[in-house]
């Protein structure tokens, strides 16, 4: 038989029992050690409870909340993440939040779902138009925020947090905040590093912009030549210092260019008309004079200027006096009782004839030109109105009557045998204007060529604004739109700070190139740039009135 | 000692003649199958659930392998009266129990060890394969399996310490609560610190340090994210591996002295 213990064995053993007790409790003790033990957050993360307890629909199903005390909260969240991606692939995005809310809960290092959470909100939830639900801002942000608080030493939420800033918000200061704060924590120097000079820039920032170029270069250059970093690093490394140093160039370039390039002020004379066509649906409309750079010099800067496309008339559609809220603790509640609409237009179509000068008359009228008929200065307009309104003639028969200006002569040489692609100059040097034009003379299958192309010499002036049009419809969307207030404030603006560089070079960095005595200038909105902005006051009546209507225009001003 | 070895050995040789590895293949294609299941991700996304899931499969098959094994042990020598055949030799009872429980644990050892091999190596070919940059070493995955193992090893101990009184029915299901509550050492801790009084922290203090804590044993996190840095990792591995194998010694002992007086 089995030999059983002696007395004396058995009491020893048993007496092992209390110290051996002890000293569990004491490993206990140091286990729960919020530094060196399992409650630190980097082994576990301290919101279980709240993924079981749960907000409303965000609560677990009993068997993932039988999976997650069990010690499978990664396999769990994994089960979840693929699950949203299965929702975000049906189109299910309100599905997707009370998923994003429990992974971020169960497994809080995870970055990702809070990036994408965060996408989501402030970029999937759209009206039938595409035009995002911007009552979703602050959660966005607050959800990257929780983010951030939850992984503070890593730059991804950081860098996640200034491209929403940057891109979402057009809040460049507090998106270049967010990107200075992630380039403590040992970042992607080209995403985080590149991004912080931008935002910079676009925030009127342009010492602290060279900088940040001059830093992300010192970077770049320290990993490409440490023998540690990987031959990716390397390579992206040497390719970020390219990149840099051609950015902080074209900075300083714009920046010694600029100063002479923005005088004389441009008005922009700004109009605006703001039609009801029916109940939620309104036309906003207007003209601008968006003068910009058609050929840029770096040495020089604009040789070529005149009306650009490229430039957006932002519309933004309010209850009066909202403004976002400050992001507080994440909620994917919606505030339903406000109304908030945001739209972009974009302002185009803006053209110039001099007199004696070249345009383009393609039969196949489409606006726009080629890229070295736009450098200097050639816009396109419709062959029976260039005729008629402008007697516009044949190049043969100008070049032969001399019915074409020395600018026009500068043009078509220019248009005729164009720079080579990587030329610094935009259009021929006047030099070589002369030369070039007798070659053109001589050269009649150039002419036409030419003549083919539709390129004719104006014999008249003729200026006509950049315009802008667009028919809102608010009412399909009566969830997004409820219009629960009685006063609401339509607000129109133009900031050049985010404007392409082209019209920039004109204008500003932050609109310094606007004309001071224009109508809508408005120099407080924004810290430190001029921009052109209209709040345009508006009754419930004005917005769900029956029958098409101006509700509003520039000319009552 | 030797006597214990021995019982040891045979429990490993019988449980692989019972195809207990079966379980360890079936973990294995489910790895592999792992490794491709998430290819719409993007890489760091598809790396953190592959590293997630694998180390929760390997988890959910060492729980079951441990349980199903430990609870069955002694009572099945009991039942089908084959440890009689073990009364012709002098064997002491405590290297009956301790030769069961060391099989027991070879055993698991066997199974986690091939399980993570595979795995490890998938993650690797996987790596290898993408060329993902940024992304831990699958060797580190040994780290997050030297915990699961830990935690098996306390399982176990726990299953077979109430296997020499109780039936394997109950024994199961109270393994597995035991298994369950202990891992809800987050709540026990916080409502031993913030209960409504003081029999309601009282009791939750002793749950807390009496019921074996296997969420101590929780490193999946680090192991997943990337960038999260744990503070002080050797002291944690280390603190963790004694902690189990003190409170196993500690069933043991129990198990060993309700044994030696239990008829047979």
């Amino acid at each position: 038989m089995l030999t059983q213990l002696s007395k004396s064995q058995y009491k020893g053993l048993a007496a092992l029992l209390p110290p051996l007790l002890l000293l569990i409790i004491f490993l206990q003790v140091r286990l729960d050690d919020p530094v060196t033990g399992r409650r630190q957050p980097a082994i576990e993360p301290p919101t279980l409870q709240k993924s079981l307890t749960g907000l409303g629909s965000a609560s677990l199903p009993f068997e993932y909340m039988l999976g997650a005390v069990s010690g499978f909260r990664q396999i769990i969240a994994g089960l979840l993440w693929v699950r949203s991606d299965s929702l975000f692939h049906s189109g299910n995005y309100d599905g997707i939040l009370p998923l994003i809310r429990l992974i971020t809960w169960l497994d809080p290092n995870w970055l990702d779902p809070y990036a994408t959470g965060a996408w989501h909100l402030t970029y999937n939830f759209t009206d039938t138009d595409q035009r995002s639900d911007r009552r979703y801002l602050p959660a966005g942000v607050a959800l990257l925020n929780e983010g951030i608080k939850n992984n503070p030493d890593l730059f991804d939420l950081y860098k996640e947090k200034g491209w929403l800033y940057y891109d979402k918000f057009k809040n460049f200061e507090e998106s270049a905040k967010a990107y200075a704060d992630g380039m403590n924590h040992n970042p992607d120097v080209t995403q985080i590093g590149h991004a912080l000079a931008h935002a910079y820039e676009r925030n009127g920032q342009l010492d602290e912009a060279e900088k940040a170029w001059e830093t992300a270069i010192e970077l770049h250059k320290k990993f490409a030549a440490d023998p540690k970093s990987s031959a990716d690093l390397k390579s992206r490394s040497d390719f970020g210092v390219k990149n840099a140093t051609k950015n902080l160039q074209m900075l300083r370039f714009r920046r010694k260019n600029r100063v002479d390039d923005i005088k004389p002020p441009v008005d922009l004379q700004f109009t605006y008309t703001v039609t009801r066509v029916k109940p939620r649906v309104i036309e906003v409309k207007g003209t601008a004079n968006m003068i910009g750079s058609r050929g840029y010099d770096v040495d020089t800067g604009i040789m070529v200027e005149g009306p650009v496309d490229g430039v957006r008339c932002d519309v933004q559609l309010q209850d009066k006096g909202y403004q976002i809220p400050p992001p507080g603790e994440f909620t994917f509640d919606l505030p339903t009782d406000v109304t908030l609409m945001k739209e972009q237009i974009s302002i185009k179509g803006g053209r110039v004839a001099k007199r004696g000068g070249l345009i383009n008359t393609y039969e196949k009228f489409a606006g726009t030109v080629s890229p070295e008929a736009e450098k200097a200065g050639v816009y396109a307009f419709k062959r029976d109105e260039a005729v008629r309104d402008l007697q516009a003639i044949p190049i043969g028969q100008a070049l032969a009557s001399n019915k074409i200006s020395p600018w026009g002569l500068r043009q078509l040489v220019s248009v005729a045998y164009p720079v080579p692609y990587n030329s610094l100059k935009p259009i021929q040097e006047e030099k070589d204007v002369p030369g070039l034009v007798t070659k053109l003379k001589g050269d009649s299958l150039k002419v036409e060529e030419l003549t083919k192309k539709g390129y004719m010499i104006s014999q008249k002036d003729t200026q006509a604004p950049s315009e802008f049009k667009r028919e809102i419809d608010m009412s399909k969307d009566p969830k997004m739109y409820g219009f629960a207030k009685d006063e609401y404030e339509l607000i129109l603006w133009i900031n050049p700070r985010y404007a392409p560089d082209f019209f920039k070079d004109r204008v500003g960095f932050s609109g310094e190139g606007l004309k001071e005595d224009q109508r809508f200038l408005d120099t407080s909105t924004v810290k430190n740039a001029r921009i052109v902005r209209v709040v345009i006051p508006l009754k419930k009546e004005d917005i769900l009135g029956d029958g098409k209507k101006v509700i509003a225009t520039s000319d009552a001003k | 000692m030797n006597t214990a070895l021995v019982i040891a050995r045979n429990t490993i040789s019988e449980a692989l003649r019972r195809k207990v590895l079966n379980a360890f293949a079936m973990v294995g294609v489910a790895v592999i199958c792992l490794t491709f299941m998430f290819g719409q991700f993007t890489a760091r996304q598809e790396f953190t659930l592959i590293r997630g899931m694998g180390l929760g499969i390997i988890t959910l098959a060492g729980i079951f392998i441990t349980v199903i094994l430990s609870i069955n042990l002694i009572p099945t020598e009991i039942e089908r009266r084959t440890i009689y055949t073990i009364l012709a030799k002098p064997v002491r009872r405590p290297d009956f129990l301790l030769g069961k429980y060391f099989g027991a644990l070879g055993t698991i050892f066997i199974n986690i060890a091939l399980m993570s091999v595979v795995f490890v190596i998938a993650l690797a070919a996987k790596q290898m394969l993408t060329g993902a940059e940024g992304q831990p070493s699958p060797l580190e995955m040994f780290k997050g399996v030297l915990m699961i193992y830990m935690q098996m090893l306390l399982l176990s101990s726990v299953a077979i310490f109430l296997s020499v009184f109780l039936s394997p029915l109950v024994n199961f299901f109270l393994t597995l609560s035991l298994f369950i509550i202990g891992n809800m050492s987050t709540f026990t801790l916080d409502l031993a610190k913030t209960g409504g009084n003081i029999f309601v922290r009282g009791f939750f203090t002793a749950v807390h340090y009496i019921v074996p804590n296997f969420g101590n044993f929780q490193f999946t996190n680090p192991l997943v994210n990337p960038g999260v840095q744990v503070k002080s990792e050797v002291l944690f591995l280390t603190q963790n591996v004694i902690y189990a194998i003190v409170y196993a010694a500690v069933l043991m002992i129990l198990a060993i002295l309700i044994f030696d007086r239990r008829e047979v």
